[in-house]
Parts: C-alpha cells; structure tokens; sequence
C-alpha cells in the first residue's frame, strides 16, 4: 500500500510539471478572410533592454514567416531601404501616407509591425530562463487598418513537459515558437492560396 | 553495322544530353559574412562564415570565393551585415554568376552555459525572393545525457550539433527553385521593376493655396533603367506631367496644385519625341482635398511601371478663429489693471505654421509686438505693458492677433481692450447722527468694488473694532463718539478690491481730522501727511 502511495504521489509531482500551454492573446478587428498574399515586417520596436533585440526577434519572426505557403515576404534589405529612404526613423510609427508609399514600392498588400514588450534572459550557471512578450499586428496596406493584434508572452518553462524535457533555455528558440505560434494563429492551415 | 552504329550515336547524344544538364544545373551559392547579434552593433563572425561555406559546400553547392564575395560587398557599398536589398541580390547573380545568396545571423552565443542561437536563409538571385529559411537555439542545458556522457560542453560542439539541426531542413528541390530555369524575358522584367529606386520625393510646397505651384523633385538611386532612356512622369489626378532631368538623376516636374478657375480641363503636358498629348481627362474642380501623385516609367519597349509617391494637400480656407478675453467688463470693452489673458480657439483644427500679435493704442501706434511659430500656446497674457518694458497709460488698446496656416492661408482679428493702471479709489466722510459717528464709504471710480474692510485702531495698537462688506456704498455707525475720536488719536485702515483685482489700502493716522467739524483747510494740511495709499496688485 505504501508502495502504490508512494507512486501515486510521485506520478502526481511529474504532472504538475506538465504545463498547459495557453493559446495567445489575439484580437481580430476585421473580418479575417482577407486573404494577404504578399506582406512585410516592418522594423519591431525594442522596449525591452535586450540589445539588438528588435533585429533578433524580427529576423527569427521573417524566417518563421517563410514557412508559410505562398506568402511573399519582402526583404528586410528593401524595408529599411525605404525607412532610410522616406526618413521613418525604427522607432517611428509610419503614417496612414507612408504606409501607401511602403506598400506600393515593396509591392506589397500587408504589413506587420509590432513592439517587443519584454525580452530578458534571466542566466545562472546551470539554468537559463528566457521570458520573450510580443506584441504584433497586421495591417492591410489598401486601408491601411488593422486587421488582426496578437499580444503573447511566454517563458522557457512554459514548454516544459516532463522533468528538463521541453524547457526552451534559449531565447533564439523562445523566439522561434513564438513567432511560430503567433503565425499558426494568423495562417492556421499555414499557406495562403494567391494566384 | 549500321545497327551497331546507331547504338553508339545514340549512347552519345544520351551521354551529351546528361553533361550538359551536369552543367546547366551546377548551382552556386554566394555565402554573406554572418551578422553576430550577441555582439556589438553589426560584428561579423568569420568563424561562423566559414562553417557556413563548408556546410554548403558539402551539399553539393559551388559556393563562390570570399575574396569575390568581399569585392562584390565593397563595389555596392554594404556596410551593413545580416541583410540586403534586392537589387543587390540580383546583382550578386550578374557580378559573382551566384544562383543562391546565402546570409545568417547568430542570435546569441553564450559560454556558461553554452549556448547559442542561429537564423539562415536561402535567397535566390534571379527574383530576390527567399526560398528557405530556419531558426534554431540550443543550449547544453537541453543536451544533457545521463551521467554527463557526451553532453557538448564548448561553442564549437554546439555550433556542430546546431548546423546538423539546421541544415537538416536543407531543401533538397533546388535545382527546381534556384531560379535557373527562368525565362529571360521574365527575369528581364522583374529586373527592370526592381530598378526602380526613389531614393527621395520633395513637393515644394506640400501644402498648398489654389492656383500655387508645386514642384516635386525627384532622385533616382540607380541610373541603370534611364540609361535605357525611360521617361518619366508625374500623375497627379487624371492629369500627367513630364519631369526634365539634367543629370538623368533627379528629375523634377512643376505644376499648378489646383486650378482656381474650376470646370476648366488644362493642357498639363506633351512629349516631343513621340508627339503623345496628355490631356486631363475631366475637369478639375476646385476643392480642399489631398492629391496623390504617383510616378509613371516609360521604356521604349513598352514596359510600363507605376509607382505612388505620396501627396500634397490643397487649402483654400484660412484658418477661422476666435479670441476669449478674460476680463471683466466695464461699460462694454474687456477691462483690467495688471495684466490681461486670451486664448486663441481654431474652431477647425489644424496645424498652425506661424502666428502673431500686435498691440495698437487709440493713435494706431503699435506699442507692443510677438510672434512665433508652430501650435498656438494655451494662453496669451498681455501685462500692460510696451515692447521697452514701460508701463502703457491708461487708455483703450486694440490687440490684434493673426495666424497663418501651412498653405499660407490667414486670418487676423482683433479686440479692443482698457487698461486703468490707478489704483482703486475710495471716499470717505464722518458725519454726527443721532449722537453717533457715521462713516460715508463710496468708491472713488467706476469700476465696482468686490470687498472693503475697515479696522480702526487705538494709539497703544489694540484693535478697537473691524468692519467688512462686499460692495460700495455704505454707511456705518462706529460704536465711539465724537469726543473720543477727538481725545485719542484713533487710526483707520481701509481696505479696498475691486473687480479687477486691483487693490489698495488707505491709512488714516488720525480719524479725528475727518471730522465734520474741523476747517477745510486744517483737513486739507493733515490730510497730505497722514493719509498714505498703498497699491498691492
């Protein structure tokens, strides 16, 4: 009897370690069968402390995006050729004017842009916890409205499954199943069907 | 014989057929020194580069030379590592012969615990469009084996065990989506679309009246499509607008930003070579609105590009505003002793170029002046005072205000105000009534007095009695007699405001000469030395 107590109770501890993943925040504004075939990521903006955070987050989001059927992705290259070119600092919100240049040059029918609310990595000499908190949107470049917000915040231990197994202990990997999920939400049969 | 001989002719062609397809479709990859993002703002790691190459090399890739990819990045002047542009990707194919352009970015690299972060992807050169990318992290905490067997314990073991995850994704189609097979005709046309780099757009002005002209300047970054002599063109609504260029450069086009004359087509612009008219379409009719222009290229091979390059803002309306002074009136003129504030009120808001302030005596002489530039503040305060910083007289000033808007619209108004430097007077007279003394108060101008008080005081400085009110006249009956006032030197302070703020203070040492009795002359003597104003604003 002890015995299968002493198990019971083991078993219960190995689930508790099992955290459940919530699904993002994500809020849709309009209707979400406008179907964009062909976007760009505009430069995040750093809130966090994170140095060079925007450039990490935003080259690990546009690589996840590329694994998106049919999608066209302009290149970061192009984009921050036009900010230098129209003067749009990266902190700068471009206006409802500069959008519509953007989208005609980059020939593009959507943006997303977006700030990274945190990014930390908190590091002792045998653990690593990152905590990584986005917030994006989408917006549609003929109107210039947003079509859908996404809030998600997530931590390394958030994916832990049991004991170490699953812990993300990078922050490159944190933010490559972020972004990962945050597409899942906005493409969930991960492809668009463009001509 | 001759069957044998076919066989041979036929082993031949099928040999010929396979080398050349060995040809055609070796594909070569441009790998882009690695951007470190753990490090300093845009640190290379060559170490990374170099793992990079061999990686790629080992799929079956020609990876082009460092020292080419070097000069390549010197000729097109990149500075800056983890990305590039597309006309740049493309050129990598005409310059280095490059199929694939290769570029990666470590996320982060950390020792303890080791750890470390990579992001690649796989551009191709013939239309600058990314066919594969990958992102991985991977820290030694997540490879930890029992006892600690084989468990990576150095940057270079991770970075093996990091590229293994990575690279297993490696597309394996590449000789279908490396682009070689496309057509040059196509390949051509992307190109040229590609070329087309506003590297800056000035409307002078970009507000503007109607009937003014608006320039818009124009700079190319890449001569390359003009030299293949495109024309360019502004459109501007229906109507078309050819841009003359000296250098083939910048370009630049002039055009009236509205017609004032409304329901009349215009003649905007013609093109001498091919004797093309362009016409507006449809009368132009007046109204405010914002005018997107866009750019037109004309090849002579009959490709056509457009492209939006922004827009200016017609203002035909001058900015209508209004003035609250805030002062109490006399008569019908806002009026007040210190100072005076305004506020200035667009009833249609927008933003505001400049703005200025006059004030002018009943001669017409400006005796006080401002200005400035941008939003309107708050509030405006006038201190009665001129430009030399003397106080004006009293007297009835006209304060003209005028604001302009950033198409050079204005609007000016103004308000007539009246300044009373002196302070507020007060009469007093004591009279005998029924045995008692009575106290005549009444202001000694028009402006009405909100509040009085009045102490009177024994010679050993105690407080006798205090009397208050809230407006002018009044009468009061002091509880002392004639033949006190007359035995002690009794002092009365009066206090007085008024409803312009102004206040003041009447002393009187010695009561006793307000009294009725004594000669005119006596109280005229005294009064010069013992009656003392003072003026607290």
């Amino acid at each position: 009897m002890k015995v299968f107590l002493f198990l019971l109770f083991s078993f219960a501890l190995v689930l508790s370690a099992c955290v459940s993943h919530n699904s993002p925040e994500v809020q849709n504004i309009s209707p979400p069968s406008t179907v964009l075939c062909s976007i760009a990521v505009l430069p995040l903006v750093n809130d966090s402390d994170y140095q060079q955070g925007g450039v990490i987050v935003y080259r690990i989001f546009v690589s996840e995006l590329h694994k998106v059927k049919g999608l066209t992705i302009s290149q970061e290259g192009d984009v921050r050729k036009l900010y230098r070119q129209m003067r749009i600092g990266p902190k700068d919100t471009p206006s409802l004017d500069d959008l519509k240049i953007l989208a005609d040059r980059l020939r593009v029918q959507g943006f997303v842009r977006g700030r990274i609310v945190k990014m930390r990595e908190d590091k002792g000499r045998l653990e690593a916890r990152p905590i990584l908190a986005l917030n994006l949107r989408m917006i549609n470049a003929a109107t210039g409205r947003t079509m859908m917000t996404i809030y998600n915040s997530r931590r390394g231990e958030d994916y832990r499954s049991i004991m170490h197994f699953g812990v993300v202990n990078t922050i490159t990997e944190l933010a490559r199943v972020v972004s990962d999920e945050i597409i899942r939400q906005w493409f969930p049969a991960g492809e668009v069907k463009c001509q | 014989m001759k069957k044998k001989n076919l066989h041979i002719l036929g082993l031949m062609a099928v040999l010929i057929v396979l080398f050349s397809h060995s040809v055609v479709w070796a594909i070569s990859a441009a790998v882009f020194p690695v951007d470190d993002l753990s490090r300093q703002h845009n640190s290379v790691d060559m170490g990374m580069t170099n793992f990079l190459r061999a990686e790629v090399s080992g799929k079956g890739i020609d990876v082009i030379p460092q020292s080419k990819v070097m000069a390549f990045m010197a000729r097109y002047n990149i500075r800056q590592l983890g990305y590039l542009s597309s006309p740049v990707i493309m050129r990598a194919r005409q310059d280095l012969g490059a199929d694939l352009v290769v570029l990666a970015s470590v996320c982060e690299q950390h020792k303890k615990p080791v750890a470390m972060g990579l992001t690649i992807s796989l551009i191709r050169t013939s239309d600058g469009l990314t066919i594969w990318s990958n992102t991985r992290g991977l820290s030694q905490l997540a490879e930890q084996h029992l006892l600690g067997v084989n468990t990576p314990d150095s940057l270079n073991a991770i970075r093996s065990i990091l590229a293994g995850r990575i690279f297993k994704a490696w597309p394996h189609a590449l000789n279908f989506t490396a682009g070689r097979a496309m057509a040059g005709a196509q390949l051509a046309k992307i190109q040229e679309k590609s070329y087309i780099q506003v590297e800056s757009v000035v409307f002078t002005p970009k507000f503007v009246r109607p009937g003014q002209d608006v320039t818009c300047t124009l700079r190319f970054h890449d001569d390359s499509a003009f030299s293949r002599r495109a024309k360019v063109f502004i459109k501007v609504g229906n109507n078309v607008h050819l841009a003359s260029s000296e250098d083939g450069r910048f370009y630049e086009a002039k055009w009236v930003g509205v017609d004032n004359k409304p329901g009349k087509g215009t003649l905007v612009a013609s093109n001498e070579s091919d004797g093309r008219l362009f016409k507006s379409l449809t009368a132009d009719k007046f109204k405010d609105d914002e005018f997107p222009v866009t750019l037109i290229l004309d090849w002579p091979t009959g490709q056509h590009v457009e492209s939006y390059l922004g827009s200016y803002i017609v203002d035909s309306r001058p900015p209508v505003f209004t003035m609250k002074l805030m002062a109490v009136k006399l008569g019908n003129l806002p009026a007040f002793r210190d100072k005076i504030l305004f506020t200035i009120k667009l009833k249609k808001p927008e933003p505001i170029k400049k703005w200025a302030m006059a004030v002018v005596d009943s001669k017409g002489k400006v005796i006080m002046r401002d200005r400035g530039s941008g939003d309107l503040p708050d509030e405006f305060v006038w201190s009665g005072q001129t430009n030399r910083n003397l106080r004006a007289d009293d007297g009835i000033y006209s304060i003209c205000f005028k604001v302009w808007d950033r198409a050079g619209n204005s609007s000016d108004m103004s308000r007539k105000v009246m300044l009373l430097a002196v302070k507020p007077r007060v009469k007093m007279a004591l009279k005998q009534v029924g045995g008692k003394l009575q106290a005549n108060l009444r202001a000694g101008d028009n402006v009405p007095v909100v509040g009085w008080n009045m102490e009177l005081w024994a010679p050993n400085n105690v407080l006798l009695h205090t009397f208050d009110g809230q407006s002018l006249p009044a009468r009061i009956v002091l509880p002392i007699s004639e033949a006190t006032v007359d035995k002690e030197k009794i002092q009365c302070i009066l206090k007085v405001r008024d409803s312009l703020g102004g206040t003041s203070i009447h002393k009187i040492n010695n009561l006793a000469l307000r009294l009725p009795a004594r000669s005119k002359a006596v109280r005229k003597a005294d009064s010069a030395a013992d009656n003392v104003w003072h003026i607290d604003f």
